[in-house]
């Protein structure tokens, strides 16, 4: 119902997806490939990536998955994104292209106006 | 280092964690943990206090995100927020509709938080709901008999269903201490039995026990902890040291915990020496009795019980009893003259009192439902959409809910502040009871709740199944929007009603707010700030089987003596400049009704209230009062019997006498109808010697002034008020001064000060908040109606819009098309004004008609200024529909066709 109303993932929703999508990964682990894409500013804390993980796992677009290779820390819970979730991220990344792709035509054409 | 960091970091969230709700513990707590602290354990130095100070802020926001998110539905949560949207796009709305909502709430609870406690107490001692009072009430009078030392021998022998029955009374004592300083102290004076009834065992030493009431014991105090810590300076040993109190001196027993009051609001308690079997019946001192609900029994069965033994008694004793009739009441009921079916009567006022609300609540759901005709399209659309009936009306009702939820808290807030003023206001003048606190209770705020969500369904739920209702629909469909609604007949009553309701209370609520002003600047116009008052009696108790006249003769006697010593000390003591005897002390004058010998005036046969006060020939010098003319009183006038003379005030010259002569004028008292004792004693006629200056002054109108009568005191009481007019002395230290000399002259002589000036504070902002409710309602009363008569208009010109555009597309001028649309609503407000005027004249005519009227005796000017104010009400409510009507393009309204 709630996915039904959303039309845009929040930034954190978008790391998580960005990063289970292709293999099944531990929260700590999503928060260091943010930070990794982010040059260390994900704009999120831990609990606001759990109360995402949680809510994303509500709505069905990831799942629970048995982690890869045996985990020494046994606390960890692994994610995998589900057909949803990868539907949900694909359509994230279409919207983003097109936002993209109209951010740089504006951009070109100030630029142009501008040397004018 | 890092391990300790890892640890702190881990500690706070799993402190932190404990916000959340228990399912999001349960689903991620453990992996949320596992991360913090591989976190923690690679940040040092001031990257690691960063992370925790942003770790905690994160949690904190999360937490309360998680809560909101599991107490409502992503939909519900859409609807909130459109709601709150609504809130800030129709502020007039908002804060008409949210006032008065507001001021209602605010009735309402202030009402229940105030009464309920009262009905149903909440007694903090073990099991305190299962303590009872017993007590008689004369069926005649209704009034409670406390003169039941006899009866309670009987029921403590007798009734089974109550046990550790227990009877008390407050004492007034002299506490002296060693150094000669005095405080008087109230005392209970209870049977040992009291402390089983608290189950309340003692800080230190021991409880009062059977034996310290024998008549041979020696006199034993038990302390308060409070009195404990100043008076002893918490002295571990002070079980055996000394207390006097009046001319007994005492030995402390034992010291009761902090907090510990009980029976009422006492630090003090000694035993009870009265043996019941000593007393006649109906004899004895003024007592309470109250005890505990036996096991197994209940406040039925009790009542049964004492009432079947009351039954024998008024057999057995038909002088004394015959009239009688014993109840059981709860505990706390016998200190407010509650009988058993008091609290019978809390739930029905309590209805009444929501009454209020619901009738601000139809007037708001007028406003929403002319609100709700105007988004008829965006509910067209979501219908089309599939959205069912029950989501629409879900949405509006959200709507009003958030309105409504605003609203209580305002309520609640204003409520609250109002507690903490009335509870400080109780303690300045030492009058509240261990079991009452003023603060809003679990029950008030779930009737705050409740008048919340009563208030969402009325003016959220009604206009919304209007407006989505089958019919509506149906036309809607048809018809563009807007027009397929219409204001019907119970709305435009409605309007018609507010207006006149409006109307009627302006004029009155206008003149009694008024006069509230006015009386809240009664001030003294004597030095109140440099004067002390005091109450001053000395104890007496009669004896078993001792003549009460003969008792009532000598204790006089006594008194008088006493006094004319304190007068005497008083005249030797320095920094004071004068001293007077009242038995009425400012503002305690009793209220009386007088008839004029001779009335020629146009009242003839008239009566009037006045206030008499009894005092001493120093009266009106102690208090600097001008004798305007004639003579005050003088020493032969006061007495053992009293000649019958008074001196009354300008005020009384002006409002009783309407400015004639009042020298040689006779009054007599007036008994009240259907009581006291004039009927067979004869008419005694006072005449007027004086005329002195008014007590008080105020600053707007000497109308505000009681008219006095002061009449010369006797001599055959054994108690009096003392005003002393100090020449530069400070009030407290000569207030304890007087309290030691009084006690020096007679050890049981008590001088109880009495704050005159505070009295005059507290009342004058009773009075100013008083008139700031009568205001706020009034306020909420004329805002309604402007808003009633706006969501009118704006409801004639929504509904006639296609019309409007028609005929202004034929031509027609729009001025003369509004005129003609609004005509009716302006009949409606003529009307309405002229019911509202009609009725204010009517219950002025028929209530208060013996105190000028409820109109202040200004009608004229009261109802004309209403009449121009609602006038000004309607033409600016009209002002923006009318506008918009003016506005309308017949190209652009027309365009759909």
């Amino acid at each position: 119902m709630a996915a039904e109303t959303r039309t845009t993932l929040r930034s954190v929703e978008l790391h998580i997806l960005l990063s289970v999508v292709d293999r099944p990964r531990h929260g700590y682990a999503i928060l260091q490939e943010a930070e990794e894409r982010t040059g260390g500013r994900p704009g999120f804390e831990i609990p606001t990536l759990y109360r995402a993980l949680r809510r994303l796992h509500e709505l069905g677009l990831i799942r629970i998955a048995s982690p890869p290779e045996p985990d020494p820390d046994e606390r960890r819970e692994y994610w995998a994104a589900t057909k949803a979730g990868r539907r949900a991220l694909e359509e994230e990344l279409a919207r983003l292209e097109v936002a993209v792709a109209i951010g740089r035509a504006r951009v070109s054409q100030a630029k142009t106006g501008g040397d004018q | 280092v890092k391990g300790a960091a890892a640890a702190t970091a881990v500690a706070l969230t799993r402190a932190l964690l404990l916000l959340y709700p228990p399912s999001f513990r349960r689903d991620v707590g453990r992996a949320l943990l596992g991360d913090v602290e591989c976190r923690a354990r690679e940040l040092g130095g001031w990257r690691l206090a960063a992370f925790l100070v942003r770790l905690a802020c994160s949690h904190l926001f999360n937490a309360c995100a998680a809560w909101a998110g599991l107490a409502v539905r992503p939909a519900a949560w859409l609807d909130l927020k459109l709601a709150f949207r609504m809130l800030v796009k129709y502020p007039a709305l908002t804060l008409v509709g949210g006032l008065g909502m507001a001021v209602a709430v605010t009735i309402g609870v202030g009402f229940f938080a105030l009464l309920y406690p009262r009905f149903y107490p909440d007694i903090p001692l073990s099991e305190g709901e299962r303590l009872v009072a017993l007590q008689n009430r004369d069926r005649l009078t209704h009034r409670e008999n406390r003169y039941a030392l006899y009866d309670f021998g009987v029921w403590r022998a007798a009734v089974a269903s109550v046990e550790d029955l227990t009877a008390f009374r407050t004492v007034s004592r002299n506490l002296i201490a060693d150094n000669g300083s005095v405080e008087v102290v109230e005392a209970a004076e209870i049977t040992p039995s009291g402390f089983r009834l608290a189950r309340v065992p003692p800080h230190f030493g021991r409880t009062l026990v059977e034996h310290d009431a024998a008549a041979d014991a020696p006199p034993a105090v038990v302390i308060g902890h409070d009195v404990w810590r100043t008076r002893f300076l918490s002295d571990p040993a002070v079980v055996g040291r000394t207390l006097r109190l009046g001319d007994t001196v005492h030995t402390v027993v034992g010291v009761m915990p902090e907090g510990f009051a009980f029976p009422v609001n006492h630090r003090f308690w000694i035993p009870l020496r009265a043996d019941p079997s000593n007393y006649a019946p109906g004899e004895g001192p003024s007592i309470y009795i109250s005890g505990r609900l036996a096991p197994g029994a209940d406040s039925g069965v009790a009542h049964a019980e004492l009432r079947a033994l009351g039954e024998r008694m008024a057999r057995d004793l038909p002088d004394t009893h015959g009239m009688l009739r014993p109840e059981v009441v709860p505990y706390t009921y016998q200190f407010f003259g509650g009988n058993p079916d008091s609290a019978s009567a809390f739930w029905p006022m309590t209805a009444l009192v929501s009454l209020i609300l619901v009738i601000v609540c139809v007037n708001v759901a007028i406003l929403i439902y002319a609100r709700t005709v105007n988004r008829l399209g965006e509910i067209a659309v979501r219908t089309a959409l599939g959205a069912s009936r029950r989501r629409i009306v879900t949405q509006l009702f959200a709507e009003a809910l958030v309105l409504s939820t605003a609203a209580a808290g305002v309520g609640l807030l204003v409520v609250q502040t109002a507690l903490t003023w009335v509870s400080g206001a109780v303690e300045r003048f030492d009058d509240t009871t261990f079991w009452t606190t003023y603060a809003l209770t679990g029950e008030a705020i779930v009737y705050c709740v409740a008048l919340a969500g009563l208030a969402a369904v009325v003016t959220g739920v009604v206009p919304a199944l209007r407006a989505t209702g089958r019919r509506a629909q149906a036309e809607l469909r048809l018809v563009s929007p807007g027009s397929g609604l219409r204001m019907g007949r119970v709305w435009s009553t409605l309007i018609v009603v507010q207006v006149s309701v409006a109307s009627a209370g302006l004029p009155i609520a206008g003149a009694m707010g008024g006069l509230q002003v006015r009386d809240a600047f009664n001030m003294p116009d004597f030095p109140v700030d440099d004067m002390i008052f005091a109450h001053v009696g000395l104890e007496s108790d009669r004896l078993p089987g001792e003549d009460p006249e003969a008792a009532g003769v000598a204790v006089a006697q006594r008194f008088a003596g006493v006094r004319a010593e304190l007068a005497r000390r008083l005249a030797d003591e320095p920094g004071v400049a004068g001293h007077a005897f009242t038995l009425d002390l400012p503002l305690q004058g009793s209220s009386e009704r007088i008839a004029l010998e001779h009335d020629d005036t146009a009242h003839a046969g008239a009566t009037y209230d006045v206030a008499q006060y009894r005092v001493d020939d120093a009266f009106f010098r102690t208090f600097d009062l001008d004798l305007l003319a004639g003579r005050p009183l003088v020493a032969s006038d006061v007495g053992l019997t009293p000649t019958d003379v008074v001196v009354v005030d300008r005020a009384f010259v002006n409002k009783v006498l309407g400015g004639d002569q009042a020298l040689g004028r006779r009054i007599r008292y007036v008994p009240p109808p259907g009581g006291g004792s004039g009927d067979s004693a004869p008419i005694r006629w006072l005449a007027i010697v004086g005329v002195v200056e008014n007590l008080e002054r105020n600053p707007f109108s000497d109308e505000a002034l009681n008219p006095r009568v002061y009449r010369p005191m006797g001599a055959d009481g054994n108690g009096s008020g003392l005003a002393v007019r100090l020449a530069g002395a400070d009030p407290r230290v000569l207030g304890r001064r007087l309290s030691s000399l009084a006690a020096e002259i007679d050890p049981t002589f008590r001088v109880s000060i009495v704050a005159v000036g505070e009295t005059y504070r507290t009342l004058r902002t009773v009075l100013g908040a008083a008139a700031f409710a009568i205001g706020a309602a009034l306020s909420s009363v004329i805002l309604l109606a402007a808003a009633g008569i706006y969501a009118l208009m704006s409801f004639t010109v929504a509904r006639r819009h296609r019309e409007i555009a028609i005929r202004t597309a034929l031509g027609a001028s729009p001025r003369h098309l509004l005129g003609g649309l609004f005509s009716r609503a302006i009949r409606q407000i003529a009307l309405g004004i002229a019911i509202g005027i009609a009725l204010a004249l009517l219950i002025d005519r028929y209530e208060g008609a013996d105190d000028g009227g409820l109109l202040a005796g200004r009608p004229v000017w009261l109802l004309s200024g209403t009449v121009l104010l609602m006038g000004a009400v309607g033409f600016f409510a009209t002002l923006g529909p009318a506008r918009r009507g003016m506005r309308i393009q017949p190209a652009e309204a027309l365009k759909g066709e």
